[in-house]
């Protein structure tokens, strides 16, 4: 299946079928014809040589004077004809009245008019037989003298002659197709350096290909990949300049709010106004909070925003700042918050793996009940790197487990001031991070472990 | 209101009038000397004329940005702490800051009492060094006598308890691990376990109850932090 696709889209390929078959016709029409027009002059040459011996015969015929006809056929002459190596020759002369001078008596004979000497092919005991009779006059009248010979000889050249010409054939055939392939493998040279130094370009690399040595045939398509990778330069750099001015405009005045609602709750004496304002904070805390994760999930979906930033991290060293973040929010809902961290150097970015991460323990915390643990672990395991974030909550019903992946889903038993976007943000990051997400209960229990398997991947 | 004992004068370098006001607020309020200007020009007189203890700089400032002010600072040798503030995320501008010799970083929306509690720890930083007091709003801790006083009246530690809230105190705001708290009381010859170091710990919690939280972090440590009212 998969050779057939291949078969259909290389070019190389294409190009040796479309070329090898009509050359393979044209070879072989060519050598049919040459094998055709041979067999005439190889016959003539023959039936010359028939000729000759019937003439030769023919000269040696004697009239007596009581017009009988002798044929004296010399001992040399005959032997000459008997010993051909190849075929068995036969002659026959005959005189004017139909009676035997000489030879085989049954040798069939070609008499009448046409040429002189006349050829024929017949069969004589069993064998196809060429026979050249030469009509002699003479003053007692016409004596045909007729020289036969076996096919033998003509049909050994003629199979030489085919062999000959379809082992010549058959080179020619090879030589074309080495040619050919060679030919077309220097012509799509260029065409397979500009697929590498395509393949070879990072992610972020959309500066226009060179296309210098590229075939002019080909030089549209760079043109248009060129085109291509204009437009996206630029719609990227307009997206990231959207999104850079979205949270300098978005974060401005809500840290204006934040702060002045914050003094303005620590300053107000009397009760209810307070309590409004708590309320009007909590709200705008909410807002900020949603905002900040929203422009996170932006972000972190563009994999070429991030690809610059990718270095290699050690997970735990993220998870302990991390941790240390969640401490307050811990003690604050009486959590008893840890870590168990190993060292898990992963190649990835950090600012998205400490966003993921805050989420899980932001999560973590939310969803377990005063008294509860939440536990932040880093390691590695066969090879690999992972992190995982176990808390003691309510736990995250099995039908549920891809659904609180996605954005603004919120879980049935959700508590707190969350957006649905905590989760969300995690998955894309592992995704970015080629990680596996797995969400599962505690073995023993209430509770869930988040975990992310990070790829064992060679830090390039 | 904290009762530091010197009015410490703060430069704040935000273009947004609203966030400036907030900032200058509270911490006028906490009893800082403050100042307050919207763009680089403004801070470099500012700066040029005034003996500041710490200044808050935002990074998206108009014409002449934060880093870029920074930069000159840094370049002129002053070595005053600097806490940055900015809009924009990612690692970039954090790594930057950091590398041009910003103390600290902070992003908006931020809380105040977080900004607060940052200024507290530059600012205990940047004097500590020198000497050899160190005060965390109600707790006073004189390092060379090893007295503790709360609120002005002393507290009685035994020696183990004042290596561990020594330790913990030089690292307030820091996760502390348990193995370093208890090298810091291992210097008193004795082995003693870890589970003696929790002992410790809740014996300066039922002490500092009024001024402090002490955090138990399962795995890491303990971190030591001004309790907010």
């Amino acid at each position: 299946m998969k050779s057939r696709t291949e078969a259909r889209t290389s070019i190389r390929r294409r190009l040796l079928a479309l070329l090898i078959v009509p050359v393979a016709i044209a070879l072989l029409v060519g050598t049919v014809a040459d094998l055709v027009t041979s067999v005439g002059p190889i016959r003539e040459a023959y039936d010359h040589a028939l000729s000759d011996a019937a003439l030769a015969l023919a000269l040696n015929l004697q009239v007596e004077a009581d017009g009988q006809i002798k044929a004296n056929v010399p001992a040399e002459a005959l032997n000459v004809l008997r010993t051909d190596i190849a075929d068995t020759v036969y002659y026959r002369i005959t005189a004017p009245d139909g009676s035997l001078l000489a030879g085989d008596p049954e040798l069939p004979q070609a008499v009448g008019a046409g040429p002189n000497p006349r050829h024929q092919t017949a069969e004589y005991q069993g064998h196809a037989i060429r026979s050249a009779t030469y009509r002699a006059t003479t003053l007692a009248g016409t004596v045909c003298v007729t020289v036969a010979e076996t096919l033998n000889k003509r049909g050994q050249i003629r199979s030489r002659l085919w062999s000959t010409a379809l082992w010549t054939d058959l080179l020619q055939l090879l030589s074309v197709l080495g040619c050919v392939w060679v030919g077309v493998r220097i012509a799509l040279r260029p065409l397979q350096s500009l697929g590498v130094a395509i393949a070879q370009r990072s992610v972020e690399d959309l500066s226009p290909l060179q296309g210098g040595t590229v075939p002019v045939e080909v030089q549209n398509v760079v043109k248009k990949l060129n085109e291509l990778l204009a437009t996206l330069s630029e719609s990227r750099q307009a997206e990231r300049q959207f999104l850079e001015s979205a949270a300098h405009q978005l974060r401005t005045p809500l840290a204006g709010v934040l702060a002045q609602l914050e003094l303005m709750v620590e300053a107000e004496e009397d009760a209810e106004k307070r309590q409004h304002l708590s309320l009007t904070l909590a709200a705008a805390q909410q807002l900020s909070h949603t905002t900040r994760q929203l422009l996170s999930l932006a972000r972190a979906e563009h994999r070429a925003h991030t690809y610059s930033e990718t270095r290699l991290v050690d997970l735990a060293e993220i998870a302990g700042s991390s941790v240390a973040d969640g401490v307050n929010r811990a003690s604050a809902a009486g959590v008893d918050l840890g870590a168990d961290l190993q060292p898990a150097v992963v190649s990835g970015v950090a600012w998205l793996l400490s966003e993921a991460l805050g989420n899980l323990i932001e999560n973590a915390i939310t969803y377990t009940p005063a008294g509860g643990a939440v536990t932040v672990r880093t390691g590695s395991e066969g090879g690999h790197a992972f992190l995982e974030v176990v808390d003691a909550g309510t736990g995250i019903a099995a039908a549920e487990r891809d659904a609180v992946l996605r954005r603004f889903y919120r879980g049935v038993n959700s508590r707190g001031i969350g957006s649905g976007l905590g989760l969300a943000i995690v998955a894309d990051v592992a995704r970015q991070h080629r990680a596996t997400l797995t969400i599962r209960a505690v073995p023993q229990g209430p509770g869930t472990c988040v975990r992310l398997d990070f790829l064992a991947e060679s830090h390039a | 209101m904290r009762g530091y004992a010197l009015a410490m004068r703060i430069l704040i370098v935000e273009d947004d009038p609203v966030i400036g006001d907030a900032i200058q607020r509270a911490l006028v309020r906490d009893g800082y000397a403050v100042d307050r200007v919207e763009n680089a020009q403004q801070a470099k007189a500012a700066l040029h004329a005034e003996g500041f203890d710490l200044v808050i700089l935002d990074i998206g400032l108009p014409r002449e940005d934060g880093l870029q002010l920074l930069r000159e600072l840094r370049r002129k040798g002053r070595n005053l702490p600097v806490l940055m503030l900015t809009a924009r995320d990612g690692l970039t501008d954090r790594v930057t800051a950091l590398d041009l010799g910003a103390d600290d970083y902070l992003t908006k929306p931020f809380q105040v009492l977080e900004l607060l509690a940052r200024c507290r720890a530059l600012l205990r930083r940047a004097n500590g060094v020198a000497s050899t007091r160190l005060t965390l709003g109600r707790l006073s801790l004189d390092l060379a006598r090893k007295e503790v006083m709360l609120d002005g009246q002393g507290l009685e530690l035994t020696q183990r308890e004042w290596s561990v809230l020594e330790c913990l105190v030089l690292n307030a705001g820091h996760i502390v691990p348990k193995d370093k708290l208890l090298s810091a009381v291992s210097s008193w010859g004795d082995e003693i376990s870890l589970n003696a170091i929790e002992v410790y710990v809740s014996r300066l919690r039922a002490k500092l109850s009024a001024c402090a939280v002490i955090h138990a972090i399962r795995g890491l440590g303990y971190r030591f932090d001004e309790k907010q009212d």
